[in-house]
């Protein structure tokens, strides 16, 4: 298996558990955290995933502090980041600092994530 | 002295100028009489009793803040009839009290209407046409009117003209203060309509929100599965049954919650009242949220047995439901304590948790409608629940109250009243 993990960043478990489903079904490993706090430790622990699967709204840390926090340290910034967000203004009206793969605007294309994650995670040998 | 300020609505532009004028009026009747009055007792003390009345009315107004406005026109009006009838005669005394009856019913039974304009005409007309007919009002014409050098007739002649003047004057303060009442409505309307616009606008907004995660996850399990993207192991299979199940009750309750809280904005909440007992009620939505928490958080129920009561079930499971949760997420996993007690008249339900509590300052809003788009921490949902338990209960003829020490939890307390009849929300 030569493809990188994806990070899961959502406060909605049922969420969480479908995508897991669906990746780790593709062949992907699946890292999760449920805050932008809990992703910060994984990542700075060392985990390293070829795209983070980012919430806005979320408890302790949300997604717009997290992009922030990444945009000013370079260990992070690389890290390639899909926002899938609730309310569809929400990333328009308050857009998160750094590079921004693309938003997902829920409920979303399964397709249309799979070949983004794809692209910046590979595919897997399987 | 509100009652002399820029008015602000309807009834208030009609009974302060209706005060004004009165107090005005009699002011200037006293004046008359004391010129023109039969003889001179009369003159004296009509003269001293009007204003006498105009400055009681005037002290009451003052005290009442403007309340007793109708009150004391009533009164007034009485007083001014005699006094008029002990000065002038009988027939021009009538007159008076019709139109100031008028007045005062336009005040009492609400807006200025056309009715009430037609009215006050009527009654000046009237007043005029009595005041011929019973020879108060003379021709004042030089030569043709009552006999030469007779001063009172002049006198009375000026007496008319200013009751004219004063008829006419109140017509068109009716007239002016109903186009000021359909103004002041006007922008009221305006403001509540654009309060009430704004309001929806964040509720659908809030409302898309919520709805759209339960969507995305019936989306991912069911395209998962349906493009075999999610291999169809047993494992995965019930695990996606177990997502999209758990996510349409989601969304059902969303649905409902919706409805029920668009039915309080509008003030259609209607209840389904039936003969219910609480305990069981109660004892339900612990369980429920025991089995949910995995027991990470313990909660305490103390229930004095069965609690009788007339009260919509369905509803009331809701306020237990949205206070345990409520408790529950901001009881910092504390242990919770939901009590029962009752008394012959009423039942109060306590619940109890021990997080952070709630400040001093936010306790006046902590029932309010909150919208939770500036993603505070640790909120989920519409942020209707404790406003739809406060609407429920009032809906029921009951209370709920916070109590709060910062660091030491929050208590919430409804009270309902055994019997409801029921209310509207």
């Amino acid at each position: 298996m030569n493809a990188l993990p994806v990070l899961i960043v959502d406060d909605e478990p049922d969420l969480v558990e479908a995508l897991s489903m669906l990746l780790e079904s593709a062949g992907y490993e699946v890292l999760t955290a449920r805050d932008g706090r809990e992703a910060l430790a994984l990542l700075r622990a060392g985990a390293k995933p070829g795209l983070v699967l980012l919430d806005l709204m979320m408890p302790v840390l949300d997604g717009w502090t997290f992009c922030e926090i990444r945009a000013a340290d370079p260990a992070l910034a690389a890290v390639p980041v899909v926002v899938i967000t609730g309310a569809g203004t929400e990333a328009a009206v308050r857009p998160p600092v750094g590079p921004i793969e693309r938003v997902f605007d829920k409920p979303f294309e399964v397709e249309a994530l799979l070949a983004i994650v794809a692209r910046r995670c590979g595919t897997p040998d399987r | 002295m509100s009652w002399l300020s820029t008015s602000h609505t309807w009834r208030d532009v009609a009974g302060r100028r209706v005060a004004r004028s009165t107090v005005g009026a009699q002011l200037l009747f006293a004046l008359v009489a004391a010129v023109v009055g039969r003889d001179e007792l009369h003159r004296t003390w009509v003269a001293g009793v009007l204003v006498a009345f105009a400055a009681a009315m005037l002290a009451a107004l003052v005290v009442t803040d403007g309340r007793a406005v109708a009150w004391a026109v009533v009164v007034d009006l009485v007083l001014v009839a005699i006094c008029a009838a002990a000065a002038f005669g009988l027939a021009s005394s009538f007159s008076l009290v019709g139109g100031g009856a008028l007045f005062v019913a336009r005040v009492l039974l609400g807006k200025p209407s056309m009715w009430a304009t037609f009215a006050v005409l009527l009654a000046g007309v009237s007043t005029v046409a009595t005041l011929f007919v019973t020879g108060v009002l003379p021709v004042a014409v030089p030569g043709a009117g009552p006999a030469a050098g007779d001063p009172t007739a002049w006198a009375r002649t000026t007496f008319t003209a200013f009751l004219v003047i004063a008829v006419i004057g109140q017509l068109v303060d009716v007239v002016i203060a109903q186009m000021e009442a359909s103004v002041l409505e006007g922008e009221e309307a305006l403001r509540r309509a654009q309060r009430a616009i704004r309001a929806r606008d964040d509720f659908l907004a809030l409302a898309s929100h919520e709805l759209r995660t339960p969507l995305a996850v019936l989306r991912v399990a069911a395209e998962g599965l349906e493009s075999e993207r999610v291999a169809r192991t047993p494992e995965n299979l019930d695990r996606s049954i177990g997502l999209i199940l758990r996510n349409v009750e989601r969304l059902s309750l969303l649905v409902a919650r919706l409805v029920d809280a668009m039915a309080v904005q509008s003030g259609r909440l209607t209840l389904n009242l039936a003969e219910v007992d609480l305990t069981p009620i109660v004892a339900r939505v612990v369980q429920r949220f025991d089995a949910l928490a995995a027991r990470t958080t313990v909660i305490d129920l103390d229930l004095p047995g069965p609690v009788v009561g007339r009260w919509d079930p369905v509803r009331i499971e809701i306020v237990v439901q949205n206070l345990v949760a409520n408790a529950r997420r901001y009881g910092e996993g504390g242990p919770i304590r939901v009590s029962l007690e009752e008394d012959r008249r009423s039942v109060r339900l306590v619940v109890r948790d021990r997080g952070q509590g709630i400040a001093a300052a936010d306790l006046p809003y902590v029932f309010d409608w909150r919208l939770r788009a500036e993603a505070t921490p640790a909120a989920s949902g519409l942020g209707l629940g404790l406003f739809m338990v406060r609407a429920i209960v009032g809906a029921h003829g009951g209370t709920v109250q916070v109590a709060s020490e910062p660091g030491h939890g929050a208590v919430f307390t409804v009270e309902l009243p055994r019997w409801t009849e029921g209310k509207r929300a």
